[in-house]
């Protein structure tokens, strides 16, 4: 019995504990997530900055594509009557055999590059709080972006006519756009230009930095293209009333192109290089326009003999544009006619590095690595003729027009046009005129489709090098690159890639 | 008796009870992102008094999800609050995630959860995202930085992921992944120089900022160049610029000239100097035919390292040299390579414009012969018509293991690892091995990381958009051996 009673006690004991256990040890918690991850991190100033750095940097490629080493100037340039290339990695390019669908493959990817970093940057810094600039605004920000993207639209259409019109970052591995009717992309970069002629400074501390300049320029020749005169001509009038910029006047016409100049205000946009080191933020631009035994160049190319035998004598530019010159090894005089076929052009060689490595010979070969060379996008020298060509188009070879050329004519050190000109033969002189001046610029081509002599100048051209090819208006769109096509099936080819 | 059987039945229904109603429990689980830093988790848990707590999360590796990848954080002991940090997730990926909490052998795991990271960070200038390291997959991880303003530390994964990135608004001139798992840096606020900057920051593997030493404050009057690192004590070692103003009259120089020579400089984390050495010490510039062209940046010291006994390895670049430094007394103890070495090199051993050197665990030398002929102890260039050609065309950079036998003071190649001539880096950079059969080297000159196998054969490499000075291999971020 009170064995029994002693179990019980016990039990009960047991029993209390545990209900007190259940009870009393449980706290009270209560598992519960709370909380979300945000999509973007970026919120100041200097990431909005580095964002814009970053499309800058497109447009260097590295140092070895788009605007750097001369890539983009060989497939506009390359193909005229103004920029002979002899390499043989571009003869084909030169020789019109574009049998490689692939010969303008990778200024393709370098410019959506480009493309493609504007837009996150708009995306990204739209989405910043306002109250994180200091000391630029948002909206200058965004328009430096557009500005960008509008500067690659337009190289991609000058190249390739009709492209992807992309306004959206690439956030996924989503199959590849169709082509934009080229009137609405046209309708985007005028837009682009024009956000940015509103929004940027009158002018920057650097050509290096879009500016309301750059983007009037700019603005104008994407109406030229689809030959609006009037209102290409009403936004070169606004670039010139800025009065920001002037022709180079201080030295002669070669020097504007040393590196210690390339602040000067001729210059409206310019891609510039820092110039670290050979791997960082140097664009080989000098390396890629002279011939080695010249200057240590890498570029069997220049100016060919046609356009060259068009240089007035008393012309300074031919400080820039000759024949003979001192050989390399032991400074001999040499002809460049007889070593390569066509006359040196040196606005972009190793002996302008007046900076990094001023001197001649191997003293200019040592510090190659470092050049601070600019890429120029547009000079004055380009508005003003620009300036004389609309003006005769729209009212005749009038006095704004004469006064246009006959500043650039005048700088270097040329008389006034013959006055009394036809519009037809004043068109003709500013053609040849923009020629001589912006030759290995990239702006021949555009200058002649614009006029309606592609075909007929390149077909000459074509002749007098020896090239059995006949130049038709396919010509004036590089093939689609073959990888475009092949992961983008939304693609249509262009008639050149039938060649 | 029935009573006593429901009793029974009832205590034993408790006591089955007990594990999970005495294991710690689990509250409220707060889950963040982190301002300026996309690849930073933070996580908040509330647990029962004194458990112990850590966050395992995974990815499937494969879309029946049967096979995973398992992270865990750091351990969280004795609270009821506890504060986590996911530092190694990568961008764009889906992870399941659950609190594992612990007091003594009781358990709980909370539900599953799930979080996504942010898909793109396009501001980070990062490698290009190529699939060029496919081939490369190696347990551990890399970190490097990224040389423009802002400045950026990384550390990428085994399969060229990013796994962590910290941030700051100067620009990283050298960075290290210390011994204490924390990041230290030089940074400056241009973009123009290459190795030297007036600030040393310590960050822990969170991204707090631990520590921040400058020039011209706290009574550092040098500028930090090339090399920063923690030695066993915790303590901050770095090269500094020391400053001599010299009668260099004699070898054609004014009566007062500046030499701007080398020093280690030691610090503690409160910011004292506990030792010092400098170049003046133990070698009279005087003593240098080339002094009037050398003394803007006289030897260019550019590598430090300390050993297990205490003494410093300082690798010097115009000379091709590295010397061995008494850690107490500051004496010179040998000199290895150069024109005036003290050790007998065989050919293969000789090494120019040397970096990134330590000893490693067989007491044997490793370092990355950059090649640099410029540099190279003896060597002329031989006619004006080669002068015009690059110095360094046929150049070649190498991984160089080298023993030393300092009785006979002797000195062999014991490894050699040729990497190719396109990644040819004639200034800075690193190279070292991941595991027997794979070897990272840095080309900072090409801006690429580079792996290759023992022979140098490239095995894959990451293109990175701004150089880095050098590229440093981590096994593990943090210990995790806790989780059993």
């Amino acid at each position: 019995m009170i064995e029994k009673k002693l179990i019980r006690v016990t039990t009960y004991c047991m029993f209390f504990i545990c209900l007190v256990t259940l009870n009393s040890c449980s706290d009270d918690l209560e598992e519960e997530l709370k909380g979300q991850l945000s999509e973007s991190n970026i919120s100041t100033e200097s990431d909005a900055t580095a964002l814009i750095d970053g499309i800058y940097n497109g447009l260097l490629a590295g140092g070895w594509d788009y605007y750097a080493s001369g890539v983009l100037a060989r497939a506009t340039d390359g193909i005229t009557d103004v920029f002979i290339l002899n390499d043989s990695k571009y003869r084909p390019l030169e020789t019109y055999d574009w049998s490689d669908e692939d010969i303008s493959a990778d200024l393709w990817a370098s410019i959506y590059t480009v493309v493609d970093r504007a837009n996150w940057a708009i995306l990204l810094i739209e989405g910043i709080d306002e109250t994180a600039f200091k000391d630029v605004s948002r909206e200058q920000l965004i328009a430096e972006a557009k500005f960008l993207r509008g500067l690659a639209y337009y190289d991609l259409t000058g190249l390739f006519g009709s492209v992807p019109l992309k306004l959206e970052p690439t956030q996924s591995d989503e199959v590849g756009l169709a082509r934009t009717d080229l009137e609405a992309v046209y309708v985007q970069i005028e837009a682009d230009f024009e956000y940015a002629s509103t929004y940027l400074p009158g002018k920057s501390y650097t050509p290096g930095k879009a500016s309301k300049g750059a983007a009037y320029g700019l603005l104008a020749k994407t109406q030229l293209r689809q030959l609006k005169w009037e209102e290409a001509g009403a936004n070169i009038d606004n670039l010139i009333a800025l009065g920001d910029y002037n022709l180079f006047t201080e030295s002669n016409f070669l020097e504007l192109f040393y590196e210690s100049n390339v602040l000067d205000d001729e210059f409206i946009f310019s891609v510039m290089s820092l110039g670290e080191s050979y791997s960082t933020a140097s664009n080989h631009h000098l390396k890629f326009f002279t011939p080695w035994g010249y200057d240590t160049g890498w570029a069997t190319v220049g100016l060919p003999v046609g356009i060259y035998n068009e240089i007035e004598s008393e012309d300074e530019r031919n400080e820039v544009y000759f024949e003979e010159y001192p050989y390399l090894y032991g400074g001999a005089i040499k002809n460049a006619i007889d070593d390569f076929g066509f006359a040196i052009n040196r606005k972009f060689g190793s002996y302008n590095r007046d900076v990094t490595a001023p001197g001649t010979g191997y003293v200019a070969y040592q510090n190659y690595g470092i050049s601070k060379m600019s890429v120029p996008v547009l000079r004055y020298s380009d508005v003003l003729l620009l300036k004389a060509e609309i003006e005769n188009e729209l009212n005749g070879p009038n006095t704004d027009a004469y006064n246009a050329i006959n500043q650039v004519r005048n700088r270097s050190g040329l008389a006034n046009l013959t006055e009394g000109l036809s519009s037809a033969d004043f068109k003709a002189a500013v053609l040849k005129e923009r020629a001589i001046e912006l030759a290995g610029e990239g702006q021949r081509k555009d200058d002649l489709i614009r006029q309606g002599v592609f075909v007929s100048t390149l077909n000459q051209y074509a002749l007098d090098q020896g090239y059995s090819v006949t130049i038709t208006k396919d010509y004036q769109l590089m093939p689609i690159p073959r990888t475009e096509l092949d992961l983008n099936p939304n693609m249509e080819p262009n008639p050149s890639n039938n060649f | 008796m029935r009573k006593l059987l429901l009793v029974f039945f009832i205590i034993f229904q408790s006591c089955s009870q007990i594990s999970n109603r005495f294991a710690p429990k689990i509250g409220v689980i707060e889950i963040n992102s982190v301002k300026d830093n996309a690849l930073k988790i933070k996580i908040d848990v509330e647990t029962s008094e004194g458990a112990d707590a850590y966050i395992q999360y995974w990815t499937y590796t494969n879309t029946a999800q049967t096979d995973s990848v398992i992270s865990y954080s750091l351990i969280s002991r004795e609270k009821n609050l506890h504060h986590f940090m996911l530092v190694d997730v990568n961008l764009n990926t889906k992870y399941n995630f659950n609190v594992v909490v612990q007091k003594k052998s009781l358990k709980r795991n909370s539900k599953t959860y799930d979080f996504s990271t942010t898909r793109k960070i396009p501001w980070v200038p990062y490698y290009r995202n190529t699939d060029s390291i496919s081939n490369v997959k190696f347990d551990g991880y890399l970190h490097f930085h990224s040389r423009q303003i802002p400045g950026y530390l990384f550390i990428t994964n085994g399969e060229g992921k990013l796994a962590s990135y910290y941030k700051n608004e100067d620009n990283f001139k050298v960075s290290k992944w210390t011994n204490r798992e924390t990041l230290l840096g030089i940074l400056s606020n241009d973009t123009l120089h290459f190795t030297n900057g007036k600030k040393i920051i310590e960050y822990d593997k969170f991204g707090n900022t631990l520590l921040e030493i400058e020039t011209g404050k706290d009574n550092i009057e040098h500028s930090f160049h090339h090399e920063v690192d923690l030695d066993e004590n915790g303590n901050v070692m770095t090269l500094v610029y020391n400053e001599r103003i010299m009668d260099l009259s004699a070898v054609g120089g004014t009566k007062t000239d500046t030499i701007k020579g080398d020093g280690i400089l030691v610090l503690n984390h409160k910011k004292e100097v506990v030792w010092e050495w400098s170049v003046f010490d133990v070698m009279n510039p005087l003593d240098d035919k080339t002094i009037l062209k050398s003394k803007k940046d006289w030897l260019h010291a550019n590598s430090l390292f300390k050993d297990k006994q205490g003494d410093y390895y300082v690798s010097f670049r115009n000379i091709s040299q590295i010397w061995k430094i008494n850690g107490k007394t500051g004496k010179l103890i040998w000199k290895l390579g150069g024109t005036d070495g003290d050790f007998i090199m065989p050919e293969d051993a000789v090494f120019s414009g040397q970096h990134n050197i330590r000893i490693n665990e067989n007491n044997e030398l490793v370092l990355l012969d950059n090649g640099n002929l410029r540099f190279k102890p003896g060597f002329k260039q031989a006619s004006n018509r080669i002068k015009m050609l690059d110095i360094n065309a046929g150049s070649q950079s190498r991984l160089l293991t080298i023993s030393l036998d300092t009785i006979q003071m002797k000195a062999k190649a014991k490894d050699i690892v040729p990497f190719p001539k396109k990644y040819f880096t004639h200034s800075q950079g690193s190279a070292e091995y991941i595991n027997d059969s794979l070897v990272v080297f840095c080309s900072t000159n090409t801006n690429r990381i580079v792996f290759t196998n023992k022979n140098g054969n490239v095995l894959g490499n990451m293109p990175l958009e701004y150089s880095t000075y050098r590229v440093q291999y981590l096994k593990a971020l943090y210990d995790t051996s806790y989780v059993k």
